[in-house]
């Protein structure tokens, strides 16, 4: 995907990010970190685009992170429904 | 009436907002960053039907304020501190760049472009990753259904055109790798080799 796309998808996930602009920034950092790379591509209108895709690391980190996550949740939910009875 | 001429002096303001927020940022970052958003306006632009102030304001508004994104940058720029809220937001950038299915987009430019280019010019497309996938033969499929297919299996895969002296019509797909059938791991890569529409010497 290129940076426009990208932009447009996390914003319109919702909650996520602030802005569309505000993607930027976490691109630069993750793309300084080895988790992802880019390359360009000739655009059919306009200069060529920047387009993002997740180097081995990237799936690494992705992979950790969905572990992490389902733990984080698993907790809350387990606090959230204990709190409930 | 608003003007083109009115309109891009709007985005200049806002560059110029931008670049001041962004005052703290490191020169080179700040650098990429303007780059960046500088694209991102013009590719949003270039999705308007009908240019207008409320349209371009739309624009710049969902781009977000520089203040926001000049926080966005320095909150980076401190990492060994990462708030977990950033991780999170890093975690869903990655997530998006793996799976959003925007493959047929990127495929469509890709092939236009490699079509062009030299024989066995290599483009490469990354798409999306799922759990546990059985490859499917795309053999002897034109790239476009070739690519549909991968797609809705959600996997990530990579075009290398060719030389054929085989009768087959240019785009087709003359050999894949995992073969069909392969289990394959979340996010691996299909590598296809295409027949080249150049004329083959």
């Amino acid at each position: 995907m290129y940076g426009f796309e990208l932009t447009r998808a996390l914003s319109t996930a919702g909650g996520l990010v602030t802005s569309e602009g505000t993607v930027y920034p976490l691109l630069t950092r993750i793309r300084q970190d080895g988790l992802v790379d880019t390359f360009w591509v000739s655009s059919p209108q306009g200069p060529p685009r920047r387009y993002y895709r997740l180097t081995q690391d990237g799936r690494l980190a992705l992979d950790t992170f969905r572990v992490q996550w389902q733990q984080f949740r698993d907790t809350v939910d387990t606090i959230l429904k204990g709190s409930d009875e | 009436m608003t003007s083109d001429n009115d309109l891009d002096q709007i985005v200049e303001q806002y560059l110029s907002r931008l670049s001041v927020a962004l005052g703290d940022v490191r020169h080179e970052r700040r650098q990429q960053l303007m780059d960046s958003i500088t694209d991102h306006i013009r590719e949003a632009r270039s999705t308007l039907s009908v240019t207008s102030e409320v349209a371009l304001r739309d624009i710049l508004d969902r781009v977000g304020r520089p203040e926001d994104i000049a926080a966005e940058a320095l909150d980076d720029r401190t990492a060994s501190s990462v708030s977990q809220k950033t991780w999170f937001r890093r975690a869903a950038v990655i997530a998006v760049v793996a799976m959003a299915a925007a493959g047929v987009t990127i495929g469509a430019v890709i092939f236009t472009r490699s079509d062009n280019v030299t024989p066995a010019a290599t483009a490469s497309t990354t798409t999306t990753i799922a759990p546990p996938i059985t490859v499917p033969n795309v053999v002897g499929a034109p790239l476009a259904r070739a690519e549909s297919q991968l797609t809705a299996e959600r996997l990530i895969f990579t075009v290398s055109y060719l030389c054929s002296r085989s009768s087959v019509p240019p785009g087709t797909v003359m050999s894949q790798s995992p073969t069909p059938g392969t289990r394959t791991r979340m996010g691996s890569d299909v590598v296809l080799t295409a027949k080249t529409h150049q004329t083959c010497h």
